[in-house]
Formats: C-alpha cells, structure tokens, sequence
C-alpha cells in the first residue's frame, strides 16, 4: 500500500477561524483574548469543494495526469479549469496551448456498492496509454471516501503495473469546510510521495515561487523580473510547471510565498528537511505588499541595499499617475472579498487609491489577516465590517445594501444585480495586477468602472437581484449561530 | 443493422455533468430555485461543463453563487444532515423571491440515506409549492437529472386540466443549457410554430415561469424534437393527462429537415398545410439567397471540407449529420455520441441516422460512448495533410482541430469560452449561421482564399 499521508484541515489549525462576521475592531480584540469562538452559518450558499482545489494544483503540472476516482459530474471543474489553463499555459512561455491531461473512472450505482478499485486500476492504465505521464495522481470524491474505497493500496497496484509513480490524493469534497485544504492536501502528496528523500544539487541563485493558482500570467511573470534583479531565478512552481521544475524545488536557495494560505505548509516543510529559508508576504498587489516582497527579497539575500532602491524609485516612479487615481477614487466606500491573501491585498491596495473600506471578506481569520485588519484599520478606523466566509453571496448583498458600498473588488457578480460596479479579481488572466505596474493597472481599471455603472443600474432597475428585502434589511449575520462554540 | 458501442471503463473531457446538472433545468425556468443537500462543490462541478465553459450562460433569476445549499460536512456525512436541510428550506421560503424550490440530494446524501422526501412532506401546504429530486451522479448523467426534474414538477406540481386547447404545444426535448443554443432555438421555434397557428408553449427562458408550467395539462398535444431525451416526459404526461404526442427526432436545420419538420407536424396536427408550403417556399428562397450571395466564397475555400466528424450530444448529431448530408453534399467519417444513450434507446436513434440522402446510409458509423475523448484518438491518427476533415464538438476537441488545422466549429457542451448570445443553427436562417461558421474557420486556418 502506498503510504498513508494524512494532511490537517485547515479548519483545524490553532488560531484558525471560518466562521464568522461583525465588526472588525471587536472581532479583532475577541481573537487577540484568546475568546474568539467559530461559528457555523446555518444557512449557506453553493462553495467549492475539497476537491476541486487539489484538482486546480495538480491538473496544471505539465505532464503528470490525474484520475478521478468518482461519479463523471466530479470531473465538470475541469472544463472551466482548462479554458483558463490553456491560455495560462501560453501566456507562461510554457509551450503552445494542450488541454490537461485526465482521466475518471465514471462510478456508477453499482461501484458505490460493490467498490470499484479495479476499475480504478483500468482507468489509471488507459490513462497511461493516452498520454504517457511522469506522475499520476488519484482524486478521491466524496462517494469514493464514503464507501472506503482504498485508493492507498490501488496506487501502489497501478504503480507496479505502469512502472511510473501513483499518488493517492485524499481530497474528498465534503472533508474540510474550507476548500483550501485540498491545496494542502496536493502539496502534501508532492512533498510526502515526490519530493521526500530526494537531494537534488543545490542551485544557489534557485528561489521557489509561491503563487495561489488565482494569479494571472503577467503577475508571476512581473514577480520573476523583480527577482532577477537580485540576480536570482524563480521556479515558479506548481502551476504549469513540469515535474522536473517539481523535482527542483529542495534544490532553491530560498522559498517566497506570495499568500497566507497557499504553500506556507511546504515552505516550512522545505526549511525543516532542508534548511530552505522562507518568507511568507501578502500577495504581492498594493504599495506596502508589493514593497514586502521587494524587502524580503534584499533580506534573504542580504541585498537591502538593492531593494530599497529599488522601491525608491518605483515609488517616485508612480506617484504622479497614482495621485491622478487617488483623485478619481478618494473617498469611494468599498467592500473586498475572495480568497484571504486577495482579500487583503486588494483592501490595502483601495487604501493606496484613496478609497475608504467599509467591508472585508475573508475566508480564515487567523495570525497573518488579524496583523493585516490592523494595518488596514490605521487607515479606515476598526469599524469595519469583517464577514469570515467563503464568499456567500446573501451576506455581501445584504452588506453592501446597508453599508452603501460604491464598489466591489472581489467576485463582481455579486454586486452586479444591486447596481454596484465592481471589478472581478479572480479569474481574470488578461492584465497585471502585482507589482508596481500592477498597482496602476488595477487603479485605472477601477476608475474605469466606476465612472461607468449603467450596465449595473440598468440591471439593478429590472428586478434581477434574487432576495425578498425582508432579507436585504435584516443583520447580514443573523444565521451565525452565536452559541455554538467549534 | 448493429450498434455500435464502445465501451472504456473510464471517460476523459466531460461533455455531460452528472445527475445534479438537473438543477439547470429548474434554473432556466423562470423564478424556480433549486435547493441543494449536497457537496460543497457539486452545483460547481456541474456548471463548469453545461453553463459557464458552454457559451459563457449562467442561470437567469438566480445567479447559481446564491442558490442555497447545505454543503456536506464531515460531520454530515457521519450524523445525516436533514435536519440542517429544513432549516435551509424554511429560510429560502422567507428569504427568497421565487414561485417554486425543487429541493435536490447527490451522491452524499443518497450515500448516507438522508431521506429528502419526509423533509419535503412537513413544507405540504405552504404559499409556494416545494417539490423533491433526487440527483446523485452515481446514478446518471445530466439527463437523468433534467428528466428527474421534469418527473418531479409533473408527478408532484402538475394536476389534470379540465379543458383542452387543441392549437396548444408543449415542446419538449431541448435540454436547456446542456443545448449551448436552447435559448435562441426555443424562440425561433415558438416564431415557427406561432406562425405555422399553432400556440407553442414553452415552460425555459424568459418571461415563461411557472404560468406556462401550469398550462402543461391542458396542451392538444406535447411536441418532442429530440432522438430520446424526453421521451419518458411525453409518454408521462400521455399516461397522467391522456395528451398524445408528435416525435420529430431532432432540431431540423438546413431546408431538407425543416420542410420535412413542417410537413409532418401541420398534418399530425390537420392544421393549413397551403400556408405552411407558403412558409416554407419563402423561407427556402431565403435561404438559397444567402448561399448564393457567397456562393463564391465556400467554393473558393481551395481546402472546402468535404468530410466531417462529430463528437456531441445525440441530438446535435443526428441534426447536423442530416443537414451536412442532405444539404451540404458532405460525407461523415466518424460521428461520437458522447453522452451516456440508454442502452435499450440506441438501436433507435442509430436507426433515425439512415434518413439521409447517401447510397448506404447503413454504413455511417455511430459510436455511442461516454468516453468523449474517444473521438480525440481517432481524429489525431489521421493523415490529414490533404483531407480537411471538419471538427464538430466542444471546447476539448478545438485544440485537436487547431493543432491540425482542421475546420471546427463547437456545437455541444462544453461549446467553450465564449458568449453564445443569439446564435441557434436552428431551420433556414439557422442553418447559413452554421454554413459560416464552418467556411469561416475553415478560412481562418489558411484552408481557403477568397479570389
């Protein structure tokens, strides 16, 4: 049987919070008290699963192929993972567009009762046979977990029979309340079943890159360029990377991870096997995120020198057309949301426009968020609202209605139907939005769209948002249950 | 005649979703929401494939962000979770602006036996009407979804009518959102069937709702455009309403199949056949029209494709094959069913494949699969240096048409990142979008030069 690796649910890191909402500077106080307790919604909207995250981290290494070991819906992710993925691809340098390279094997009634790992093993051969991978990764599903389906021991099986490496991925859907455990649950499998043992030789000007997989292109690209001015090279892994790039990782001299979720597990992994120092920074999207990442480049290399020159004259450099933005944007009363480091980022960034915070989002509330909630509220008081949720749409309309929010950075269509501009952050692969450049980009984008909301208020004159008001009216938290402590 | 089936034990590139897609049925009736007793993930998984990676759709009155859900925990898994369901179907009742909620279980609740319909039984009697399905995708396909949807809404909702309106048509058999087009083919086709003097009823899309819903019993007879899917419907309402029904097995496209269409439905129906030839003589003349106005073009595309594949739904497949055969003048190389016909059905949908104008129609090869990469693998082992084969399927096999610079033209889900707006290939104006969709692309990969 391959070994069993088991990875903690983020839920249940210490200090670590996903349930939640009120006022910041209260919420703030409870968790530093130690008195913070989780509360569970009970009510929710749709979310993303477990699975469909591990899916996003190990269907975009270059040539490994992954199995779905589940009914054939669990596969659909991958049709909207493959639109995007293939442009990424080329925008990357990675080579001309491919679709990913996976296989399901179909669970029908009758695999549910019976079990199905031989079906398992067939799927994984003629996989294989398409496309000749370096690694294949099986996907568990919620119907596989329940039934107990030993995938552990039908990796070691299928390993055996195509000579090349099985990797069993525990990452049912219903597992974790956060589906950023399925990005631990990848990175465990690539540390635990690829990387362990392994001593590639040192590479000394080798930094790891750490991106959450919602980075565009041009950001990892931007984060590549600023590197070399401290004469090193980034392996930007996992997305689009090869297995090889994989492989390289304990051969860094250093690791960067650009979020508070993505990839800080197998940083510390790195420094505890190999000594590899880490640094954990904001995404890399605002003046002060963007100036860490400088700064943490010039301390790990003892270059910082070069970086505060460097942020010097990036600073003189945007200051005039970021003076022209903050006079466009001033005073604007903005919500951000999406996954905690965007969530942040894009909240400091509004502050560096000028614009007034009225609302955060964040899913986890833990350490990294508590310390950034502080920075923001040196800048726009600790009133304001901090929703802890994986985005739920009811709880965002209700917010923006009562705290008349102008704009949205975040998941856009939320505000859409309320006839709030706003600009979707994830998911959007056409432009810059790390670094200095980034900065204005995303200024000029927000501009942009909030001169211009006819399309939102059009939209928000014919009725389309889906709430009774009697909703829109009530506490936006009034489905946290307050008495149950987790 | 044989079927030809080939089975792989596993499948790559969805062109389906599982049961749960079924909720995308509900969601294209107006002010119907679904409530969901399922994975986190499960309404996702669906819409990648039939909505957001099929033209760029999304639900209408109900963005699918907001539909409720109770999002399988661990916990769940272990203790059942229909209390927490009732709970969520008693706030959606409050909270919600919606006519209907069709609450409905996956895999994991079927898996754990959490019973859906003792939940549904203590919402009985309430303002608006709460019905039951049951979608685990262990069980099927999207299709079995939407007819699970259908099943609910008529055995649960619908009641007999005490009138019949003999010029009204229900339609059925174009799956909304899985059919990339439904929306603009649902219109031209009520356009058409208004015109033929029928009064179409349609219960997708907008502005219908539940007030079309509710006129279901009372139709002269159901209209199914599809080779299988629905047929249960039909034969359903035939058993609980006593209303007959006409099956035509696809969306006509292109002048052969449309006449034929209109020719057979007015004479089920004894309706004005002089007006319909009427109709379909302007429509015909229209169509040549526009051929004829780039006639030029299709013909001095140097590479014209002669030949074609397909890889989508049966429904898509059966029409497009009968439109490039009779009225393009092309030959079909392979032609992939890819979305899981009943066994017991597919003898009969193959057998509506011989209604073509080709010496040995026996001879097309009709591959039903679940497997839509299948398709993939034939498609790149060909010579096709000096045989440009046309590509017709989804976004997965675009890649495959472009690598080898083949015609392509995406007609079936996942049809692929891009916004379908009005476009339909339905009957005579439907029929030139495809015919330039096809010379367009063909002219885009250097096939052809306008002289």
């Amino acid at each position: 049987m391959a070994k069993a690796i088991v990875t903690q649910n983020r839920e249940d890191y210490p200090n670590t919070f996903y349930g939640g909402g009120g006022c910041c500077g209260e919420s703030v106080n409870r968790f530093q008290s130690g008195c913070y307790n989780n509360v569970n919604r009970s009510f929710e909207q749709t979310k993303q699963c477990v699975q469909m995250s591990s899916v996003q981290v190990l269907t975009k290494i270059d040539d490994s192929l992954c199995v779905f070991h589940s009914p054939v819906g669990c596969t659909g992710c991958t049709s909207f993972i493959n639109a995007f993925s293939k442009l990424l691809r080329v925008q990357m340098g990675r080579g001309a567009p491919r679709n990913i390279h996976y296989i399901a094997t179909n669970m029908d009634e009758h695999d549910v009762v019976f079990g199905s790992t031989d079906k398992l093993i067939a799927a994984i051969a003629e996989g294989y046979r398409r496309y000749k991978p370096k690694v294949v990764f099986i996907l568990a599903s919620c119907a596989s977990g329940i039934i107990g389906d030993n995938i552990n021991a039908a990796a070691k099986q299928a390993e055996e029979q195509i000579g090349t490496k099985v990797i069993p991925i525990h990452c049912e859907g219903f597992r974790s309340q956060l589906n950023s455990t399925g990005i631990d649950t990848a990175f465990d499998a690539i540390t635990g079943y690829l990387l362990d043992g392994t001593h590639p030789p040192k590479e000394d000007d080798l930094v790891n890159l750490f991106f959450p997989q919602s980075t565009t292109a041009y950001d990892r690209l931007e984060m590549a360029k600023i590197m070399g001015l401290f004469g090193k090279r980034a392996n930007t892994v996992p997305d689009y990377a090869t297995v090889d790039d994989i492989l390289r990782i304990p051969a860094a001299a250093a690791s960067i991870v650009a979020c508070y979720i993505f990839g800080d597990h197998l940083a510390e992994w790195l420094k505890k096997e190999y000594g590899i120092p880490y640094e954990i920074i904001g995404l890399p999207i605002g003046l002060k995120n963007t100036d860490n990442y400088v700064r943490s480049l010039g301390k790990l290399f003892g270059q910082e020198d070069v970086a505060e020159a460097f942020i010097e004259k990036e600073h003189a450099r945007i200051e005039k057309p970021l003076a022209e933005l903050r006079k466009k944007l001033a005073g604007k009363r903005v919500l951000t949301g999406s996954g905690t480091s965007r969530s942040l980022s894009t909240a400091l960034l509004a502050g560096d426009l000028g614009m007034e915070i009225v609302a955060l989002q964040t899913p986890v509330l833990n350490n990294d968020v508590v310390r950034e909630v502080g920075v923001l509220s040196e800048q726009h008081g600790d009133e304001f609202v901090l929703d802890i949720s994986c985005v739920q749409p009811f709880e965002l309309a209700n917010i923006i209605k009562k705290y008349k929010v102008d704009f949205l950075i975040g998941f856009s269509t939320v505000s859409t139907m309320l006839g709030v501009p706003g600009i979707q952050t994830q998911g959007q692969y056409d432009f810059q939005q790390a670094g200095y450049d980034g900065i204005l980009n995303l200024g000029e984008k927000i501009a942009r769209l909030s001169a211009n909301p006819t399309l939102q208020a059009h939209l928000r004159d014919r009725g389309y948002s889906p709430y009774s008001e009697e909703w829109l009216r009530k506490d936006p938290f009034s489905y946290l249950k307050k008495e149950e402590a987790v | 005649m044989s079927v030809k089936a080939e089975i792989t034990s596993c499948v790559e590139q969805p062109r389906i979703a599982c049961a749960i897609g079924g909720i995308y049925t509900a969601l294209a009736i107006d002010r119907v929401l679904p409530i969901l007793h399922a994975g986190p993930g499960c309404q996702g998984q669906a819409g990648a494939t039939l909505a957001g990676a099929n033209g760029g759709q999304n639900a209408d009155t109900y963005l699918e962000s907001v539909i409720p859900s109770t999002n399988f925990s661990e916990s769940d898994v272990v203790f059942g979770a229909a209390e927490r369901l009732s709970h969520v179907v008693e706030e959606s009742l409050k909270y919600y602006d919606a006519d209907m909620f069709i609450v409905s279980d996956g895999c994991v609740s079927q898996i754990v036996g959490d019973d859906i319909e003792e939940v549904v039984r203590t919402f009985e009697g309430r303002e608006k009407p709460v019905l039951h399905a049951s979608l685990p995708g262990f069980k099927g396909n999207n299709l079995f979804g939407h007819s699970e949807i259908l099943k609910a809404i008529v055995e649960q909702y619908l009641t007999k009518s005490d009138h019949v309106n003999e010029k009204q048509v229900n339609v059925w058999g174009i799956v909304p959102f899985y059919d990339t087009f439904w929306v603009a083919t649902l219109e031209k086709l009520e356009a058409l069937l208004t015109e033929l003097g029928f009064e179409p009823n349609i219960i997708y899309g907008h502005g219908k709702g539940l007030k079309a819903v509710d006129k279901i019993p009372s139709a002269g007879f159901n209209l199914l455009i599809s080779p299988w899917v629905d047929l249960d419907i039909v034969k359903l309402l035939e058993e609980k309403f006593d209303t007959p029904y006409f099956h035509y097995p696809n969306i006509p496209i292109g002048p052969t199949q449309t006449a034929d269409f209109v020719r057979k439905l007015v004479k089920y129906a004894n309706l004005d056949e002089v007006g319909a030839e009427r109709i379909i003589k302007r429509e015909e003349d229209r169509y040549y029209y526009y051929l004829n106005h780039s006639i030029k073009f299709i013909f001095t595309c140097r590479v014209t494709p002669r030949e074609f594949y397909i890889n989508s739904s049966a429904s898509q497949a059966l029409a497009l094959t009968k439109y490039l055969i009779n009225d393009l003048g092309m030959t079909p190389r392979k032609i992939f069913i890819s979305e899981g016909v009943p066994e017991e059905l597919q003898e009969e949908v193959r057998s509506y494949f011989n209604d073509v104008q080709h010496e040995r129609p026996e001879d097309l090869e009709v591959i039903f699969t679940n497997d839509g990469g299948l398709c993939d693998t034939y498609v790149k082992s060909e010579d096709t240096t000096f045989r440009k084969t046309a590509v017709f399927g989804t976004t997965w096999d675009e890649l495959t048409a472009k690598n080898l610079k083949l015609p392509f033209v995406p007609v079936s889900a996942p049809a692929g990142d891009l916004m379908v707006g009005v476009k339909t290939y339905f009957a005579w104006e439907g029929a030139i979008n495809l015919a330039a969709d096809l010379y367009n692309d063909a002219a885009n990969k250097g096939l052809g030069t306008v002289s």
